[in-house]
């Protein structure tokens, strides 16, 4: 019986990894809003991650408070993990929208 | 669009978490090479926008400034003084290749002019103003400026201080008088030699930009007087308010270093030191001495004048402005010194160096020779004023550049060649003693092979070759000088062909006259021959010092390979004419150490101690006039016989320490200094 447990819980990491990879998979290229350490907030296209949550979004435009203030428009920019307080995404966008329903359903 | 954020914080981290480690998420289209460039956020060094980079501007405008009562429009004259020399402190930096937004536009004076009420302070800023305008529209039009030199942004602020250089002048004297009369404080004095400092140099400036044949003569008191004022200004500069260091962040009244920062590119942030004050009257000067050489250029008639007068002042390593300057003189409208057209030089020079037959006059209705004639003229000309172009960049940029050059120059010795085919062919058939066979295309030769060989004298000045080096490419050297001799007979050789045909049309024809024009071809091939003797003397000096065993530390590198080296040295060279050095004919100093028995390295300094004897006979030979470049080769050629004799009598015969060559007498021709 351990084993099987075992064997259900192996396969349910992996289809848990096939969501989480696939979640971040949909992601790419969709907009991005990340806060940072020092309260800064900055809005771009996610390219690219990796396991350490260091992040590389394009387009990058950062603002100061948390009204819509007026942007630096910085471009190609890495944050790294240890530095997000917060990552959300927009869900006007519909694709954005069914893949979070979809990584809530494979959960 | 309005966006609708859902933090998905949680369900990023979960999904992060079964990435594997190292591996990355990414689109098929990333690339690594585009994210290298990717700005590190939260790092100091990259990341502008943070906290401890952040603007530390009080205001952001000068307008704002004003209106919060931080900006004094009426000054004293100690707080005049200061602005003045800060603003001149500015316009150094910027010269020394910052940028105008982190250096003179810092004033806030420069952006709200019209409201100062200081009569002195507006003219000032005025001045700085359209001196900073006139100096960007110089070096932006000569391009000879590479963006480690000079930043021609004007970040879209408009330089033109709103009125004409004239009136600027007119105010700034009118103000000088008025502080003049009556009695006088060291602090009156100070300020009305700054006046008239900016006065002089917008002048100046303005001459130089608006460029006169007939000015040149008076460039060089304006140069004098700006020095002398320069020198007075930098002993009165304790008088003037001085920069207060408050908090760390420099604080000058009028004065706010970060207001331009929001407009400088999204790159890591730059944090620029403006030069101090002293240093700015030293740099001012050094700039100076630089310009004096602009009066000079107006002694230069020929082309060869002009091809040696770059030649030396592109060895002093000039600064971004004073190259600008002498370059937008030199090609003023697109003509020489905006007079003669540059053609006409080009013809002169090459009249004088091969006598082409198809220059003389009664040749001058047939239409086809003058197409050709015109096209070559043309076509030396361009070569000629990029040779010119490239020797007023700097040094570091200039062998890349020569490189292209020997391209193009290696197309219009083609073009010359057939040149000089077609006009022999059409001028043999009307008669049959007419020789154009290299008339054109010997001068092209000329021209290619001074370029290879200040290519390789670049080198030097660059610091580029290790000593063991200086084999090849003196090996090299005495290859092109020998082709140089060669170009030169030619040229004779037209010379006296072209003279004869002359004189036999002098004969038929009484009313044309026979111009005589003195030619330079001996003194062309004896100073060739010297430098050929020197070039083979190295050889073999450094021939010797491979035998003796003083290279062995170059030699026996691991991974080094002289023929290599070589093929990479000479990659430049790789044209048809004159046809490059062979790689597999070049004795490498490894082979010649193996064969050579130790011990014979004596009679390898006695061959070179005896080229260097010849070369002495040659020199006493010398018919032309003897300047200081002939007196510092004498004392070069001597020195190298008594290191000769010295090494031929056993002198350091042990020690394995590499010689040295020192080019700091003679900048052609260095001495060897052995240890």
């Amino acid at each position: 019986k351990q084993w099987y447990q075992r064997r259900v819980r192996g396969i349910l990491n992996m289809t848990s990894a096939l969501a989480g990879a696939d979640f971040l998979k949909g992601l790419l290229n969709k907009l991005l809003r990340i806060e940072i350490t020092d309260g800064r907030i900055m809005v771009g296209s996610f390219l690219c991650t990796d396991r350490d949550r260091n992040l590389i979004i394009g387009g990058t435009a950062e603002y100061w408070n948390t009204v819509e203030g007026e942007p630096r428009l910085l471009g190609l920019v890495m944050i790294p993990g240890k530095h997000i307080v917060s990552i959300s995404v927009d869900t006007s966008d519909s694709g954005v929208a069914s893949l979070l329903k979809a990584y809530h359903k494979a959960k | 669009m309005a966006q609708e954020w859902k933090d998905v914080t949680g369900e990023f981290i979960r999904s992060t978490n079964s990435l594997k480690l190292g591996s990355l998420l990414t689109d098929e289209k990333f690339g690594l090479f585009e994210a290298m460039s990717a700005i590190e956020v939260m790092d100091p060094k990259m990341d502008a926008g943070m906290m401890c980079n952040k603007n530390l501007c009080k205001v952001s405008s000068a307008s704002e400034a004003m209106s919060r009562g931080l900006l004094p429009l009426h000054l004293e004259t100690r707080d005049i003084i200061g602005v003045s020399d800060e603003l001149l402190s500015c316009l150094c930096t910027w010269l020394d290749g910052h940028s105008l937004a982190q250096t003179v536009l810092t004033c806030l004076y420069l952006h709200t002019v019209p409201s100062i009420k200081t009569p002195a302070l507006a003219g000032i800023c005025r001045a700085a103003l359209k001196c900073s305008e006139i100096l960007n529209d110089i070096v932006g039009s000569s391009s000879c400026y590479e963006e480690e030199d000079f930043v021609t942004c004007t970040y879209g602020y408009d330089l033109d201080a709103g009125m004409s250089c004239g009136k600027i002048v007119a105010t700034l004297r009118e103000e000088v008088d008025r502080r003049g009369k009556g009695e006088s404080s060291p602090e009156e004095r100070a300020l009305v030699e700054r006046l008239n400092f900016w006065k002089q140099l917008l002048d100046f400036l303005n001459k130089v930009f608006h460029f006169e044949k007939s000015n040149l003569e008076s460039l060089k008191s304006d140069i004098e007087s700006l020095r002398k004022s320069i020198e007075e200004m930098s002993k009165t500069i304790s008088l003037g308010t001085q920069v207060v260091p408050k908090d760390g962040i420099r604080q000058m009244v009028g004065f706010e270093y970060m207001i331009n920062q929001r407009l400088l590119a999204s790159s890591p942030p730059r944090f620029i030191t403006i030069k101090d004050r002293a240093d700015s009257c030293s740099y001012l000067t050094t700039v100076l001495s630089h310009l004096e050489w602009l009066p000079e250029i107006g002694h230069v008639t020929t082309l060869s004048g002009v091809v040696k007068y770059f030649v030396d002042f592109a060895r002093l390593s000039p600064c971004v402005l004073s190259r600008s300057c002498l370059f937008h003189v030199f090609h003023y409208r697109a003509k020489f010194l905006g007079e003669a057209s540059f053609e006409k030089l080009v013809r002169q020079e090459v009249r004088k160096f091969s006598n082409p037959i198809s220059f003389f006059g009664c040749f001058s209705s047939m239409e086809k020779l003058n197409g050709i004639l015109d096209d070559f003229l043309e076509s030396t000309a361009i070569c000629v004023l990029d040779y010119i172009h490239t020797l007023c960049h700097n040094k570091g940029r200039q062998r890349r550049k020569l490189k292209a050059l020997l391209k193009d120059l290696s197309l219009l010795y083609s073009k010359a060649e057939g040149y000089d085919k077609i006009l022999h062919t059409l001028l043999s058939s009307s008669d049959s003693s007419a020789d154009h066979h290299h008339s054109y295309s010997c001068y092209v030769l000329f021209l290619i092979i001074e370029v290879m060989i200040k290519y390789l004298g670049l080198g030097w000045e660059l610091d580029l070759y290790t000593i063991h080096e200086a084999h090849y490419v003196y090996c090299y050297l005495e290859y092109l000088y020998s082709w140089l001799k060669q170009s030169v007979i030619r040229a004779h050789e037209q010379c006296t062909s072209g003279e004869a045909f002359e004189k036999r049309l002098v004969k038929r024809n009484r009313n044309m006259k026979k111009k005589k024009l003195e030619r330079n071809h001996q003194h062309l091939l004896q100073m060739a021959e010297v430098n050929q003797l020197v070039s083979q003397a190295f050889v073999k000096s450094f021939e010797g010092f491979a035998v003796q065993g003083k290279l062995t530390q170059f030699l026996e590198r691991q991974y080094d390979d002289e023929l290599i080296r070589f093929k990479r040295r000479f990659a430049s060279f790789d044209i048809a004419v004159p046809i490059p050095l062979d790689v597999t004919s070049y004795p490498t100093l490894r082979l010649i150490r193996s064969r050579t028995p130790k011990g014979h390295e004596v009679s390898l300094f006695q061959e070179a101690l005896n080229h260097f004897t010849a070369v002495k006979k040659v020199m006493d030979k010398l018919d032309s006039p003897r300047g200081s470049v002939f007196s510092e080769l004498e004392k070069v050629v001597k020195m190298n016989c008594v290191q000769l004799r010295l090494l031929i009598n056993g002198h350091c015969s042990d020690s394995v320490r590499a010689p040295v060559l020192d080019f700091s007498i003679c900048h052609n021709i260095p001495f060897m200094k052995i240890s």
